[in-house]
């Protein structure tokens, strides 16, 4: 048995614990692209926008259409019938937010603008 | 035991240990070697039970911020770094989970310790366990501890990890009353004649190539913090900086120097008998405060 498998002691879990009630904007072009990528499963789905380590700048923007998972941690925003998740361990980096989305051949998609970002990698991903 | 007791009277007074003062955190869960390598500027993707990784973490500038040596035990990882940043590098560390990942952090701080026993090899290899091959580099589970022994110039060195509280015990236990334990001077001495690096040479914000650190960073592996400058700087091929070992048969305080021509900033970064010097300008003479110092290149350069 090692020295982590056993001998009768744990070691204290560390756990974020800023969390801050979230407020985000979402433009008309991205709620548009929002339903017509969901394609009218707003009802079981969702938006789920996510930061995690990584990226050149520290952190990475991640965004997915989810089913809905269990709201417990999350908070929840409804744009024109369209709900977006953020995590509250999330919360900090991501409160602010404005997502758009551009409909153009380069540089096109959601776009991000976060204003707890003091820094911000080229391709936009990656932030700091 | 009476063997071993004799075997301490003739050869304990030659071996030394150190207790070092970094942080230990554990990540587990199945995504933490996952997470864990976002952060860092080498891959530990196909890290194997009992092998370890050093690695360095730098801020999106490229500039170092801590170094971490990280071993994998079984699904989990042991990560050590320096005290002196624990808390920011643990808050980054936590901070960057991923809602939907399976990651832990725990804080092994005063729980469990790293100390390194060193003497020469003969000696050493009289007490660690008879199959530990030290080709292969990998750690061994040795008495509910983690052992790994490396060979600096005619020493060896015996990292272990131990809880902290039986530190005492386990010295005792294996090396006996005589095992001396070593003050923060020697050690320094150590460091600096087996080029060893440490947070005093990281505390300064320096690049990974200035200290000659390039080995611990994987341009192959994909975007993390400061990944971007380290790429630019290897393209271009320039560097301005380099560290060197310096002696000198006068006192030479840490700090920062004037160079010899006067335009640019030298700096003593560890000092003991010998020091490390890290330069502006690779041309020029080195000197410090008039005195010429007897320099020479670093053949092998380690993460403490």
């Amino acid at each position: 048995m090692g020295i982590l498998g056993g001998g009768g002691f744990s070691l204290p879990v560390i756990t974020q614990t800023e969390v801050v009630d979230v407020r985000i904007t979402v433009t008309e072009n991205a709620i548009n692209q929002m339903k017509k990528t969901m394609q009218g499963d707003e009802e079981t789905h969702c938006l789920v926008i996510s930061a995690q380590s990584g990226g050149c700048s520290g952190y990475l923007y991640d965004m997915k259409i989810i089913e809905k998972p269990d709201s417990k941690n999350f908070q929840i925003q409804t744009f024109e019938g369209v709900e977006v998740y953020i995590h509250n361990g999330d919360s900090s980096l991501l409160n602010g937010l404005e997502l758009d989305f551009k409909d153009t051949l380069m540089g096109g998609g959601f776009n991000i603008t976060n204003p707890n970002a003091s820094r911000e990698c080229g391709c936009g991903q990656s932030f700091g | 035991m009476w063997l071993r007791s004799i075997f301490w009277l003739i050869n304990m007074d030659n071996i030394d240990y150190y207790i070092h003062n970094c942080s230990i955190s554990v990540a587990e869960g199945k995504d933490c070697i996952e997470h864990i390598n976002r952060l860092i500027t080498s891959n530990i993707k196909s890290i194997s039970d009992l092998q370890s990784i050093d690695t360095l973490i730098c801020n999106a500038n490229g500039r170092i911020t801590d170094s971490l040596q990280i071993l994998r035990i079984q699904e989990q990882l042991l990560i050590l770094g320096n005290s002196e940043v624990a808390e920011d590098t643990r808050k980054l560390i936590v901070s960057g989970i991923h809602w939907n990942e399976d990651v832990r952090i725990m804080n092994g701080d005063g729980i469990l310790s790293k100390i390194s026993i060193i003497g020469y090899e003969d000696d050493l290899l009289e007490i660690i366990p008879k199959e530990y091959n030290r080709i292969n580099n990998n750690w061994l589970n040795w008495k509910e501890n983690y052992f790994k022994a490396s060979k600096h110039n005619e020493r060896m060195k015996i990292d272990v990890i131990v809880k902290t509280n039986e530190i005492d015990s386990f010295i005792m236990e294996n090396f006996g009353p005589n095992c001396n334990k070593l003050g923060i001077e020697k050690w320094v001495d150590f460091r600096i004649s087996n080029g060893v690096l440490s947070f005093d040479e990281y505390k300064h914000n320096f690049l990974p190539s200035e200290l000659g650190l390039d080995k611990f960073v994987d341009l192959k592996k994909g975007c993390y913090p400061g990944q971007e400058i380290h790429a630019r700087l290897e393209s271009r091929e320039k560097r301005k900086k380099k560290i060197l070992r310096f002696s000198s048969d006068k006192e030479i305080q840490l700090g920062k120097y004037v160079s010899g021509n006067g335009t640019k900033i030298n700096i003593t970064t560890s000092v003991g008998k010998s020091g490390f010097l890290i330069i502006n300008n690779l041309e020029e003479e080195i000197k410090i405060n008039e005195f010429i110092l007897k320099t020479d290149e670093l053949d092998t350069i380690e993460i403490s």
